[in-house]
């Protein structure tokens, strides 16, 4: 199920709460799932209050968005329905880190196979990056500033916005700025190599073309700088992305259909990895990537009766580019192409169909079909990889496809759902194609394998929410059960290349793996200024052999009270994981101990004239426990106790 | 006759468009209908060959041949190195500019005169020329892999025997400047079997690249008397190859095969290369009867090193 942009050609409108999918509201109307820090929290900090999200942290910045405890590979993330790919073969760059918070109105959420019918290859589920467009009903003039600051590791956020709307023709555009030294842990001690800089420009145009119809763009800029990555062996010196595109979108009074957009895109991803800032550097290396995306789609909606109809053609062409040279002291260099020119053409095909089958219960159902095909351009990367693959084509082709179905009841109190699926996907670039790309995590090179087969997984999904009173209960679970599902095997027969890895994996598709996910929300209005959260999950992973999978997170627990007094609104939380006794241990993935933090934050809503302001202010880790999580990228520490505070400004 | 004026065409063009304009030997304009001479297709083949901008004349050694015919010798970029150098010779007839199809170049004789010492050595060659490639029999190929370089006071001397169907010419030695390899690149090496004295010389491989390459050496044995030039063992070896990356904790690819005989005396492998810079082939010969006759088994002290 999805928002969809019916009615008006504003943005996305709501047309009714749907339980599969979760919404962060980024923009400025207060949203019941946004970071509590408001405008200046950053994407990852507004991901983090999605029930299915969890983030990998390499560093403090560029988290990598887990959905259903499925990293990047098993996930769909699209920027307003266009497709991104990011360009660094050790993961330093999620698509998410190429935009601002300032950039989005929204970020949907669909769990799983259904919904989306933009999302390629999404088994966990697909995450898409609204963007916030002022449209052509908005305030004649709007601006906004924000500023913030966080004491642990000198955090410094400035955004300034300004939005024109008219009748028939709107711009929205803004600038951003982010700036961090080095992170404290708990107890002081400074976690090196953590910094950050970053620069957002965007702007968005409208006209209106008639009654009807509209022409839409996009244009943004966004650039990091001496990034560090405290997890991994090198920092990054510049990750740089424009992200550009055009639509036409028409709004019928017809019987049928009732809207229809295409939209044609391009972006360009470079991201340039550096070693220079580490001490004790054996061999200096050049890691440079490059990403580039061109590609339309065309989404109908239509409504026939009790159907609500969604149509979803795509077409994207990707080129991806990797290479490494390096340098040993007083030899010649030595070079390697890392990801061989990958050029991707992919297309496909989308249907949904939500049917109101009478006022209590609905049934949704979705499908996907999409044919790629995949073609090394780099001469030397094909026959570097032929070395280990003798007679390895240089073209392949793959056909992937989902479909899945769900089926909604509620009633005055309560609101049940259950659905299945079943999902393939292709295997990614790295993959497939990668070669010797080096993995922090377990100390091993993984070289791509270009025979892999499409990885499935089947999907059942239940929840169920009730309300008693003043409380609400919700349980919600999903299980995955993969066939061929994709993995690094390790290949004893190969020698690394990496200096001081343990050895060589070489992906493969083991037979079948599980994946699973349990969680229960409690909410409770104690009194009406007064209420009560809680939220406990449970994931587990399985491999073919039983073993458990990494990255799969233990039992987290979040507890928090909230207060509202006026304009005044205040919050205590205390969150941990218990021990991690399930760990990945054939993976290299080391246990973590159980941990707890609390945290405290307020915010006070008041207004100057015709300005609305918003100050918010909070201690994140209030006792400055040491502590990492299962998704820290070995093990590295999270913050300390950290003071924040931020102000934002609407003229 | 069309084809023949529609090559002497491509001729003028090339000539016209040919980057050395230094070059003595005026391209013919016309083809010469002469039995002993090269067809229109051959002469264009054998030209764009000797003109590919890999090779280049070594002027020393210019002959003639009974003053009716010009001999010229070619090496890769006019120069020559220790190690393996591929030489390559064209007959041309001084009359009408014409490519000589039947012409042989045999008694090659490299000689180092080791002034100091008062010693003469010759080096692994071989003794006498093929025809390079069918389809151009105007060119003729040999090799000379040269066991040291020239320094002031040691210097090397070439000899040769060039013939026609009818004449030849002897060339009395004539001096030549052999360099030094590049640093990371080591491409001759000897081993010792009783008295015997073996060399083992790796044909050009700065031709590789990244992925699965063909790996080609010679293996000659020292003549006595040492003036003789060396020439290609007569016994069967085994040359077992490991190649590792000294500069990255000895990383090795897989799927390497040794070297064996073929029917022409070279021996032929297959190399495979993950990626450019600094290999170090380990080397472990082995006889016919599989006895280890130089080099170890684990990273031998024997080795060839190869920077692409």
């Amino acid at each position: 199920m999805l928002l969809l942009a019916f009615g008006l050609l504003n943005d996305t409108t709501t047309t009714k709460p749907q339980q599969l999918d979760e919404v962060a509201v980024v923009s400025r109307s207060q949203g019941s799932k946004r970071s509590i820090k408001g405008n200046v929290a950053s994407i990852d900090e507004h991901l983090k209050e999605l029930n299915h999200v969890s983030l990998v942290r390499r560093g403090s910045y560029a988290w990598e968005p887990v959905v259903n405890s499925m990293q990047t590979e098993r996930i769909s993330i699209t920027i307003d329905g266009m497709k991104i790919f990011y360009a660094c073969t050790d993961k330093m760059d999620p698509v998410t880190s190429y935009v601002e918070s300032g950039n989005l109105q929204s970020i949907l959420l669909n769990s799983g196979l259904n919904g989306n019918p933009q999302a390629t290859g999404n088994i966990g589920g697909s995450l898409d990056l609204k963007l916030r467009r002022a449209g052509f009903d908005g305030d004649d003039f709007h601006m906004g500033v924000d500023a913030g600051y966080e004491s642990n590791g000198n955090l410094q956020v400035y955004g300034a916005d300004a939005a024109v709307s008219k009748k028939s023709f709107y711009t929205n555009g803004g600038v951003s700025y982010r700036h961090a030294g080095n992170y404290k842990e708990g107890g002081g001690r400074e976690i090196l190599f953590s910094q950050f800089q970053k620069v957002n420009a965007y702007d968005n145009l409208g006209f209106r073309l008639s009654e009807q119809d509209a022409i839409e763009s996009t244009f943004i800029y966004d650039r990091a700088t001496n990034v560090g990555y405290p997890a991994l062996n090198m920092d990054v010196a510049k990750a740089e992305a424009f992200i550009t595109s055009l639509s036409y979108k028409r709004h019928l009074e017809e019987k049928l259909v009732q809207s229809w957009e295409t939209k044609a895109y391009y972006n360009h991803i470079t991201h340039v990895m550096d070693d220079t800032q580490r001490p004790n550097v054996q061999i200096h290396m050049d890691m440079p990537g490059e990403s580039w995306t061109t590609g339309l789609y065309s989404l109908v909606g239509a409504q026939k009766g009790i159907h609500k109809l969604t149509g979803n053609y795509d077409l994207y062409y990707n080129r991806l580019f990797a290479d490494m040279t390096m340098y040993p002291g007083g030899a010649a260099p030595m070079y390697m192409v890392t990801w061989p020119d990958v050029g991707t053409l992919n297309t496909g095909l989308a249907l949904n169909d939500y049917i109101q089958l009478g006022k209590a219960h609905a049934v949704n159902v979705s499908a996907k079909l999409a044919w790629q095909q995949q073609r090394l351009n780099s001469q030397e990367g094909y026959q570097a990889l032929s070395v280990f693959f003798p007679g390895m084509k240089q073209q392949y082709h793959q056909l992937t496809g989902r479909i899945a179905a769900n089926y909604q009841l509620s009633t005055l109190n309560s609101q049940f759902s259950i659905g299945m699926g079943w999902g393939n996907r292709a295997p990614t670039v790295t993959e497939a194609y990668g070669y010797y790309l080096n993995n922090t995590f377990d100390q091993y090179d993984y070289i791509g394998n270009p025979h892999l087969k499409n990885e499935s997984a089947i999907e059942l999904n239940g929840s169920y929410q009730f309300k008693i009173q003043n409380s609400k209960f919700k349980i919600d679970c999903n299980a995955f059960f993969f066939s061929d599902y994709i993995i690094g095997l390790f290949e004893p027969r190969l020698s690394a290349m990496t200096v001081a890895a343990e050895g060589v994996k070489v992906y493969g598709n083991i037979p079948h793996a599980t994946i699973a996910n349990f969680s229960l929300t409690y909410g409770w209005d104690v009194l009406p200024w007064l209420k009560w959260n809680t939220r406990l999950g449970y994931s587990l992973g399985r491999d073919n052999e039983g073993e458990p999978l990494p990255l799969i997170s233990p039992f987290a627990y979040t507890t928090n009270l909230n207060v509202r007094l006026g304009r005044l609104w205040g919050k205590v939380e205390l969150q941990g994981n218990a021990r991690q006794s399930n760990f990945g241990r054939k993976y290299g993935e080391m246990p973590t101990a159980a941990w707890a933090i609390v945290n405290l934050s307020a915010n006070y809503h008041f207004s100057i004239f015709t300005s609305q302001l918003t100050l918010r202010a909070g201690i994140e880790n209030l006792l400055d426990k040491r502590y990492t999580s299962y998704a820290d990228w070995c093990d590295i520490p999270q913050k300390g106790r950290n003071i924040y505070m931020n102000l934002s400004v609407e003229l | 006759m069309i084809i023949n004026t529609f090559v002497s065409l491509l001729f003028v063009i090339f000539t016209l468009s040919a980057c050395d304009s230094k070059e003595e030997n005026v391209v013919p304009i016309t083809i010469p209908t002469d039995v002993e001479c090269c067809s229109a297709e051959e002469t264009f083949l054998a030209y764009t060959f000797l003109h590919n901008g890999y090779l280049k004349e070594i002027e020393s050694l210019r002959d003639t041949i009974d003053g009716k015919y010009a001999l010229s010798v070619y090496s890769r970029s006019g120069k020559l190195h220790v190690g393996y150098n591929d030489i390559f010779f064209a007959l041309t007839k001084i009359s009408n500019q014409g490519y000589v199809r039947d012409f042989s170049v045999t008694e090659i004789t490299p000689l180092m005169n080791m002034s100091a010492m008062g010693m003469k050595h010759s080096t692994p060659t071989a003794s006498e020329s093929t025809t390079y490639d069918e389809s151009f029999p105007a060119v003729q190929h040999a090799w000379v892999s040269f066991v040291m370089s020239s320094t002031e006071n040691d210097y090397w001397e070439l000899s040769y025997k060039a013939s026609t169907k009818n004449q030849s010419t002897i060339h009395e030695n004539s001096q030549l400047e052999v360099n030094a390899i590049a640093a990371g690149q080591a491409w001759l090496k000897s081993f010792k079997v009783g008295n015997d004295t073996y060399y083992l010389s790796l044909v050009n491989p700065t031709d590789w690249q990244t992925g699965r390459n063909t790996i080609q050496a010679y293996v000659s044995k020292k003549s006595s008397p040492a003036t003789t030039p060396y020439a290609l063992a007569s016994e069967t070896f085994t040359i077992e190859i490991d190649p590792r990356m000294p500069d990255m904790s000895n990383h090795t690819s897989p799927d390497n095969t040794p070297l064996t005989k073929q029917a022409d005396g070279s021996y032929q492998g297959n190399i495979n290369l993950t990626m450019t810079g600094l290999w170090r082939i380990h080397l472990t010969v082995k006889d016919a009867e599989g006895n280890i006759v130089a080099g170890e088994e684990e990273l031998s002290s024997l080795y060839w090193d190869v920077t692409i």
